[in-house]
C-alpha cells in the first residue's frame, strides 16, 4: 500500500453566508487536489479567488461546507492531522508583549517537544531567519518583515513534513525573496512537501514543482510546470513580410497575435491547424518566414490563458 | 527661524489652554453665585428610595450605606458651616438659637411599644417629675459643641432623618448613623421622636448593643426630662453584654438620683451575679458598700460626683 | 498528559501577555488611588472609620477586578481572531477547548494576581488603621475571588462568538442580574401567582447567582460565617464556570475562523 498524499482534497466546498441578507459567498467550490509527498505545490490565483480559504479549510480554521481535507491520510477535523505541519499565516501578527524566542518556544510547546529540542531548534529557526540578534525583544516594535520571517521560524519548530505558506513572499523585500526561495528549496532537499499560495507568478515559476491555478473558488488548471506551461502554447513565428500584404488583416483574419520586437515582425500561431494556413501564405510568397519554433510561455502567460478560456 | 515658530506656536496655545481655563473657573464662579445658598445645599438633601439605592449598591449594600453616611455629615457639617458664616457676618439667622431654651416636656403621651422593654417583671412606678439633680452643663462637652448652638431647624432635620433611615436600612449593622445621626437629630433639629426612633430601630437590628438604648436614655433625660425612660434605657443599656462599668455607674445613680435606691441596690445585685467581668464586680461591690448604707441625705451628698460620672462618660465617647 | 501540557502552554503565554499590558498596571494604580481615597472618605465619618474603609476597600477591590476581567475578558478571544495571533497556534496540533481552557486558566491567574495584589494593599491598610484583620476578611475576599472567576468566564463565552461591545453588554447584563439574583428570589417567593413567574424561574436558574459570592457585609461586621456558607458557594461557582467554559468552547468548536 503506498503511502498517502500530503493533501488531498474531495469535492472540498465552502461557502460563506455574508451581512444580514445572509448572502451566500462561494468561496471554495468542488475542489478536488491532491499534492504528492516530496513536491512544491504553487496555488495560485487572483486576490479572493479562494486560496486562502482553501489553507483555512486545510488547517480546520474552517469548516468545510461539504467534501472533505484530508492531510497524509488523516482528515484535516483532526488536530492530529497537524502534527507535522508548519503554517506561516499571510501577514502574520503574533502576540505583542512575547519576545520572538518566548514564542517560537511557545509553539514547539504546542507541539510536545522537549524543552531541550525546543530550545536548541528556536536558537537554529532565529539564526536562519536573522532574527538571532532581536529574539528577546517584545514583538510589538517588530516590522512587518520581520514578522514575516518569525512566522517562518515558528512554522519549522516542529521540523514539518508538511508546510503551509500563505503568501509567502508578499511582505518580503527582494533580498527577503531570495532568501525565502532558498529556504524553501532547502526544505525540499530535506524531503519536506511544500503547498504554497502566491499571486506573484515569477516566484511561483521559479521555485514550483507543480501548479494550481483557481478562480472564483474553481480549480482551473493543476499540474506540472512544464504541462502547464506547453499545453497548447502555439507557434513562434519571425518573418519579413513583402510588397503590401496588410499583416494585421491576415492576423485578424487567422487568430493570430503579431508582435513587433527589435524593429522585427513577430507573429503567435496559436494551434497546429493554424500554422496549415501560414505554410500556404508562405509558399504564396507574401511573407518569408525567418523562424518557426514551439513557443516558451511563461507561468503569467498561462495563468491568463486559463483565465481567459474560463471566462469564454 | 523653525525654531522661533515652534516656541511661537507652543506659548500661543498655551495661552489659549491657560484662557480658556481662566474662563471656566469665571464661569464656575458665577454659576455658584446665582444658586441660591439653600438649593446648593437642598442638592445634599436630594435622596432617592431606599430601594433604589439598594439597586444601584449591586448587592453591596454597606458600601452604599456608607457613602451614604459621609453624605449625612457632610450635611450635618454643612449646615453648621453655613449657621456659622452667618453668624460671623452678623446676618440674623431665622434658624439661629439656643437649643435647652426650647426643650419641651411633651413626652408622657409618648406610646413606646418596645419590643425588649415588655419585660413585665420590671418595676415600673411613677415618679415625681421633680428630680433636678445634675449639675452639669453638657454644652461645654466637645462633641456638642457647635451643634447645639447652630441648630438646623426642623423642616431641615427631616431629611437628615430620612438619609439615616436609609442609611440603617442599608446596613443596619453600622452602629455610628443610629447614635451619631440620632443625637445630631436631637441637638440641631429638635427632632426627638424621630432620634428615638431611629435608635429603637437600631436597638431592634442589633439587640445586644448598649449604645442604642443608653443615647435614646439620654436624649429622654436631657431633652425631654423623661427620667423615668432614661433611667429604664441606660439600665437596659447597662445590661448589654459589652456595656462599659460606666454606664452601670450611671444607671444605679440615676436610680438613687430618682429617689430610687431599692431600685439601684436591686439591679446593680442583678449585674453582679450576671457579669462575668471580675473588675465590674469589684466596682459593684464598691458601689453597694455605699449604696447600702446611708440614708437619703447620701443622695445629696452624691450629686457632684454624678454630674463628674456623667462628664467623663461623655468623655468617654 | 500531552493536552495538559498544552493546555499550560497557552495559560502560562496568555498570562504572559495579559501581565505584560501595561494597562493592568494602570488598574492596579488606579486601586491604589481608590483605596487611598476610601481611607481619606472614612476619615469623614464621624464614627467607625475602620469600619467604612473595610467595606469600601472590599467593594473596590472586587469592583476593579471585575472590570479587569470584563474588559480584558471580552478581547480574549475575539481580539486573537480579529488580529490573527490565534491563526499560527490554532494550526498547531491543538484541540480548540484546549484553547479556550488555557485562555481561561492563565487570563484568571493574571486578574487573580492583580486581585491578591490588591487585597494585600487593603490589608496593609486596614492593618494600619487599626483594624484587626479576622478570619472574616479572608472568606470575603476568597468568595469574591469566584465572583471574578464566574465573569472571566463569561465574558470568555461572549468573546469567543460575539464583539466586545455585545460582549459587554451581555456580561453586564449577567452580572447586574447575578448581584440581584437574591432579589429575583425573593421576589418570586413573595409573588407565587405572578403571571412572570415562570420567566423569572428560568432567569433565576440561569444567571449567575453572585450573591452567594458576597460575604462582604458579614465579614465587616464580623458575623458568623458558617462554612457551609463558604463551600457550597465554591462548588457552585467551580460548576457555574465548567458549564459556561464547555458552552465556550462549543461555541467555539464550530466557529470559522475569519
Amino acid at each position: 500500500m503506498s503511502s498517502p498524499p500530503a493533501i488531498q482534497t474531495e469535492r472540498l466546498t465552502k461557502h460563506y453566508r455574508l451581512g444580514v441578507t445572509r448572502r451566500k459567498i462561494e468561496a471554495v467550490v468542488d475542489l478536488d487536489l491532491e499534492v504528492g509527498e516530496g513536491e512544491i505545490f504553487a496555488f495560485i490565483g487572483l486576490n479572493g479567488a479562494g486560496k486562502t480559504t482553501t489553507l483555512k479549510l486545510l488547517l480546520d480554521h474552517a469548516r468545510p461546507t461539504r467534501g472533505s481535507a484530508a492531510i497524509f491520510g488523516v482528515n484535516c477535523r483532526d488536530p492530529r492531522a497537524r502534527a507535522r505541519v508548519g503554517y506561516l499565516p499571510d501577514l502574520p501578527h503574533f502576540y505583542r508583549f512575547l519576545t520572538a524566542r518566548e514564542l517560537i518556544d511557545y509553539c514547539g510547546r504546542l507541539f510536545g517537544m522537549k524543552r531541550s529540542d525546543r530550545k536548541e531548534r528556536s536558537r537554529r529557526l532565529l539564526g536562519l531567519v536573522g532574527l538571532s540578534d532581536r529574539a528577546d525583544e517584545p514583538l510589538k516594535g517588530f516590522s512587518r518583515g520581520m514578522l514575516q520571517r518569525l512566522g517562518l521560524a515558528q512554522a519549522l519548530i516542529n521540523d514539518p513534513v508538511l508546510v503551509l505558506l500563505d503568501e509567502p513572499l508578499g511582505g518580503l523585500d527582494p533580498i527577503g525573496r531570495v532568501e525565502l526561495r532558498e529556504v524553501i528549496s532547502g526544505l525540499k532537499r530535506e524531503g519536506c512537501t511544500v503547498f504554497f499560495s502566491s499571486h506573484i507568478l515569477d516566484d511561483a515559476q521559479r521555485i514550483a514543482d507543480r501548479v494550481g491555478i483557481i478562480h472564483r473558488g474553481r480549480l482551473l488548471a493543476c499540474g506540472s510546470l512544464e504541462d502547464l506551461l506547453l499545453k497548447n502554447p502555439g507557434w513562434d513565428v519571425e518573418l519579413e513580410v513583402s510588397g503590401d500584404l496588410d499583416l494585421e488583416a491576415v492576423c485578424r483574419r487567422y487568430g493570430w497575435r503579431q508582435e513587433l520586437s527589435d524593429g522585427r515582425c513577430h507573429i503567435v500561431i496559436p494551434d497546429d491547424e493554424s500554422l496549415k494556413e501560414f505554410y500556404a501564405l508562405a509558399a504564396s510568397g507574401q511573407v518569408r518566414p525567418q523562424s518557426i519554433g514551439r513557443r516558451q510561455v511563461n507561468l503569467e502567460e498561462a495563468f491568463i490563458a486559463e483565465l481567459d478560456r474560463w471566462q469564454g | 527661524m523653525t525654531l522661533w515658530r515652534k516656541y511661537t506656536s507652543i506659548v500661543l496655545w498655551g495661552g489659549l489652554v491657560a484662557a480658556s481655563f481662566w474662563v471656566l473657573l469665571l464661569l464656575q464662579h458665577r454659576v455658584e453665585a446665582i444658586q441660591e445658598e439653600r438649593a446648593a445645599q437642598s442638592e445634599l438633601l436630594y435622596v432617592p428610595d431606599w430601594r433604589v439605592l439598594h439597586g444601584l449598591a449591586l448587592g453591596d449594600d454597606a458600601t452604599a450605606a456608607d457613602l451614604l453616611w459621609i453624605r449625612s455629615v457632610f450635611y450635618i457639617s454643612a449646615q453648621r458651616f453655613h449657621d456659622a458664616y452667618h453668624e460671623y457676618l452678623g446676618v440674623p439667622h431665622h434658624h439661629h438659637g439656643h437649643h435647652h431654651e426650647k426643650v419641651h416636656h411633651h413626652n408622657h403621651k409618648l406610646d413606646h411599644k418596645d419590643i425588649h422593654r415588655t419585660d413585665s417583671k420590671r418595676p415600673v412606678e411613677q415618679i415625681p417629675d421633680s428630680v433636678d439633680f445634675l449639675e452639669l452643663d453638657f454644652r461645654k462637652h466637645p462633641l456638642l459643641q457647635g451643634s447645639l448652638y447652630w441648630n438646623i431647624g426642623s423642616e431641615d432635620g427631616r431629611y437628615l432623618y430620612r438619609m439615616l433611615d436609609i442609611v440603617t436600612r442599608l446596613d443596619p449593622h453600622f452602629i455610628t448613623p443610629y447614635v451619631q445621626g440620632a443625637m445630631n437629630l436631637a441637638l440641631m433639629a429638635g427632632r426627638y421622636e424621630e432620634a428615638l426612633d431611629l435608635l429603637e430601630k437600631g436597638t431592634v437590628e442589633q439587640p445586644d448593643r448598649w449604645e442604642m438604648p443608653y443615647y435614646r436614655g439620654f436624649i429622654r433625660l436631657f431633652f425631654q426630662n423623661n427620667k423615668v425612660g432614661a433611667v429604664e434605657d441606660i439600665q437596659d443599656a447597662a445590661l448589654k453584654p459589652d456595656a462599659p462599668i460606666i454606664v452601670v455607674q450611671l444607671a444605679a445613680a440615676l436610680q438613687i438620683g430618682i429617689g430610687r435606691r431599692d431600685l439601684a441596690v436591686r439591679y446593680l445585685r442583678t449585674i453582679y451575679e450576671i457579669t462575668e467581668d471580675e473588675k465590674l464586680k469589684t466596682k459593684i461591690r464598691d458601689m453597694l458598700r455605699v449604696y447600702g448604707g446611708g440614708p437619703k441625705a447620701g443622695t445629696t451628698a452624691r450629686k457632684p460626683q454624678v454630674g463628674k460620672m456623667l462628664d467623663s462618660l461623655l468623655v468617654e465617647q | 498528559m500531552a493536552g495538559l501540557n498544552r493546555i499550560w502552554a497557552v495559560a502560562q503565554t496568555t498570562f504572559r501577555e495579559t501581565i505584560r499590558n501595561k494597562i493592568l498596571l494602570h488598574m492596579v494604580g488606579f486601586a491604589v488611588a481608590m483605596l487611598g481615597l476610601a481611607w481619606v472618605v472614612s476619615n469623614w465619618s464621624i464614627g467607625e472609620p475602620d469600619k467604612i474603609i473595610t467595606d469600601l476597600g472590599l467593594t473596590i477591590t472586587v469592583l476593579i477586578g471585575v472590570l479587569i476581567a470584563l474588559f480584558a475578558g471580552i478581547v480574549l478571544v475575539y481580539g486573537e481572531v480579529e488580529r490573527g495571533t490565534i491563526l499560527p497556534i490554532l494550526a498547531k496540533p491543538l484541540p480548540r477547548w484546549e484553547f479556550v481552557l488555557g485562555k481561561f486558566i492563565g487570563f484568571s491567574g493574571a486578574v487573580l494576581l492583580v486581585y491578591v495584589g490588591m487585597n494585600l494593599i487593603l490589608i496593609l491598610l486596614l492593618a494600619a488603621v487599626g483594624r484587626p484583620i479576622t478570619p472574616h476578611l479572608w472568606q470575603a475576599m476568597y468568595l469574591s475571588i469566584w465572583e471574578i472567576e464566574l465573569v472571566v468566564a463569561l465574558a470568555l463565552l461572549f468573546s469567543s462568538f460575539s464583539n466586545p461591545s455585545l460582549s459587554a453588554l451581555y456580561t453586564i447584563m449577567l452580572y447586574v442580574a447575578g448581584r440581584f439574583s437574591f432579589d429575583i428570589k425573593l421576589f418570586i417567593d413573595s409573588n407565587p401567582l405572578a403571571p412572570s413567574r415562570p420567566i423569572l424561574e428560568v432567569v433565576y436558574g440561569v444567571i449567575p447567582h453572585l450573591s452567594y459570592f458576597n460575604l462582604r457585609q458579614a465579614a465587616v461586621h464580623t458575623l458568623d460565617i458558617p462554612w457551609e456558607r463558604v463551600v457550597w458557594p465554591t462548588v457552585y461557582g467551580v460548576l457555574y464556570c465548567g458549564v459556561v467554559l464547555i458552552i465556550a468552547a462549543l461555541a467555539f468548536r464550530s466557529r470559522d475562523l475569519a
